[in-house]
């Protein structure tokens, strides 16, 4: 049977994703595999506690590698017919969304 | 959530200041600076010059929890043993505290 969680461990857990994805922006300058690790962490977060990615850091990991993403530095965006297209330039497989 | 005193030890410890005091290895007493990352039994502390792993059973630490702007002046300092933190980084929200490791 399934455990049942807390609701404030779901919040905990945002929280610290959150706080993971701005240390992440702050070291990429100078130690981007830092930066990789802290966005590592802040995914296993949300799938052990089952929290949803909050929208506006979804598209800062990379779908495949699970990397970093900052757009124009590793990563390239072009529009394609009817979606984006985002090519990670770490491991050169893209995602696509529609627009 | 805020980091308080009662929920360091669920709350994110990376990017946290930090003071190793109390260890088995008298090497790593006095080891201060930045938690730069975290697995199951290390903390790697970043001391300015280079990238030190300490481990977490047989230490104790003192985090310095960033004030409250507006409400708090002064950094906030706690002490904390080393074996309440002996999880993985993402299994810690739901720890259960024990009271007698509390110093």
């Amino acid at each position: 049977m399934r455990k049942k969680q807390k609701s404030w461990a779901k919040d905990m857990a945002k929280q610290r994703i959150i706080r993971l994805f701005e240390l992440a922006a702050t070291e990429f300058d100078t130690h981007p595999e830092r930066s990789n690790r802290y966005v590592n962490l802040a995914r296993r977060l949300s799938m052990r506690y089952r929290v949803r990615m909050p929208g506006e850091l979804k598209p800062m990991i990379c779908k495949h590698c699970h990397s970093y993403i900052v757009q124009g530095k590793t990563a390239r965006t072009r529009l394609q017919g009817s979606h984006i297209t985002t090519t990670c330039l770490n491991c050169g497989k893209q995602m696509r969304r529609p627009y | 959530m805020k980091i308080t005193p009662q929920n360091i030890i669920h709350n994110e410890l990376i990017g946290l200041d930090t003071e190793v005091v109390d260890s088995t290895n008298p090497f790593l007493v006095g080891i201060g600076g930045r938690v730069i990352d975290e697995t199951r039994n290390m903390f790697t502390v970043d001391t300015g010059e280079r990238e030190k792993q300490v481990s977490k059973s047989g230490s104790s630490f003192i985090f310095t929890i960033p004030p409250i702007d507006g409400k708090r002046y002064l950094p906030l300092k706690i002490k904390v043993d080393g074996r309440l933190l002996l999880s993985q980084p993402e299994n810690r929200i739901q720890t259960k505290f024990k009271k007698k490791f509390r110093k």
